[in-house]
């Protein structure tokens, strides 16, 4: 029932609708300058982002996830890890190698102690 | 932010935590050795996998040899001060400086011989494997492996005759 009503009311909108035509034109040259613009910005370089902000941008939305974060945090304890086994066995081999030399100095009495 | 800051940190601490773990389980035995009352004979004990029974046995050799082997240093050096003395006011080889040199070269050869027994004590006191292997070491770390004779450059030009030079 309500429909109906409406339907005859908009009538005549319709009507006015179909009689208008849009007036307005493109202004001289449009497509030319929409190309134009178009080259302009595929040409434009790319604006720099600062180091800091790349870091700020990984540290808020990039580290958090889990997946990275324990990537990282296993890869940090990797290296950790491998930097001591390194350092221990350079000291491992220098205290081994002092001893022996002691050793030998303390039986043998011809050793020359080596020159620092 | 805050908690990527809080996973940054975890992992360089971790990092660090990781890197002194492993630094003070991988120099524990050197820094033992290190804090032994004698280190060099702890490196012995460790080198050549000694028991506690074997290592007793070879400190009390240890013990016994070094006051016999410092007196036959005494001994030389008195033999050095005397042939330095003796050359200072010597203008050809005498008697006396002839015997002073026979003198010192025996009471070298007797602390080279003296070294050699300790040496071959002191390996039959190993594990035979272990003894070899410090006779070997002993071979090769002591004044029992004479240094290469050398004239140096002129020693190439003479090819007539090889050097028996002690």
């Amino acid at each position: 029932m309500k429909t109906s009503n409406s339907n005859e009311n908009d009538a005549p909108l319709r009507a006015l609708l179909k009689e208008w035509k849009p007036e307005a034109s493109l202004p001289p040259r449009f497509q030319e300058q929409v190309w134009r613009r178009i080259e302009r910005a595929e040409t434009a370089p790319v604006p720099s982002v600062s180091l800091a902000t790349v870091f700020a941008n990984w540290l808020t939305n990039l580290l958090p996830r889990p997946a990275l974060a324990t990537a990282y945090v296993a890869v940090l304890l990797v290296i950790g890890a491998s930097v001591g086994w390194s350092q221990a066995r350079q000291e491992t081999a220098r205290v081994t190698s002092e001893l022996s030399s002691r050793y030998a100095q303390a039986v043998d009495p011809y050793q020359t102690t080596p020159q620092p | 932010m805050k908690r990527g800051l809080l996973i940054l940190a975890l992992g360089v601490v971790g990092a660090f935590v990781a890197y002194c773990c492993v630094y003070l389980m991988g120099t524990a035995k050197p820094r033992a050795m290190m804090q032994s009352p004698q280190p060099e004979l702890a490196w012995l004990k460790h080198e050549f996998n000694l028991g506690d029974a074997e290592f007793k046995r070879i400190s009390e050799l240890h013990a016994g040899y070094l006051p016999q082997c410092m007196e036959r240093c005494r001994h030389i050096d008195e033999l050095n001060d005397k042939l330095s003395n003796t050359l200072a006011s010597a203008t050809q080889v005498t008697p006396e400086i002839e015997k002073l040199l026979n003198d010192r070269a025996q009471m070298r050869a007797t602390c080279q011989a003296e070294m050699l027994k300790h040496f071959f004590e002191v390996s039959r006191t190993m594990p035979p494997e272990q003894g070899k292997r410090y006779l070997a070491w002993a071979r090769d770390n002591t004044c029992l492996r004479e240094q290469a004779m050398d004239h140096g450059a002129d020693s190439h030009a003479a090819t007539t005759a090889p050097a028996q030079h002690p």
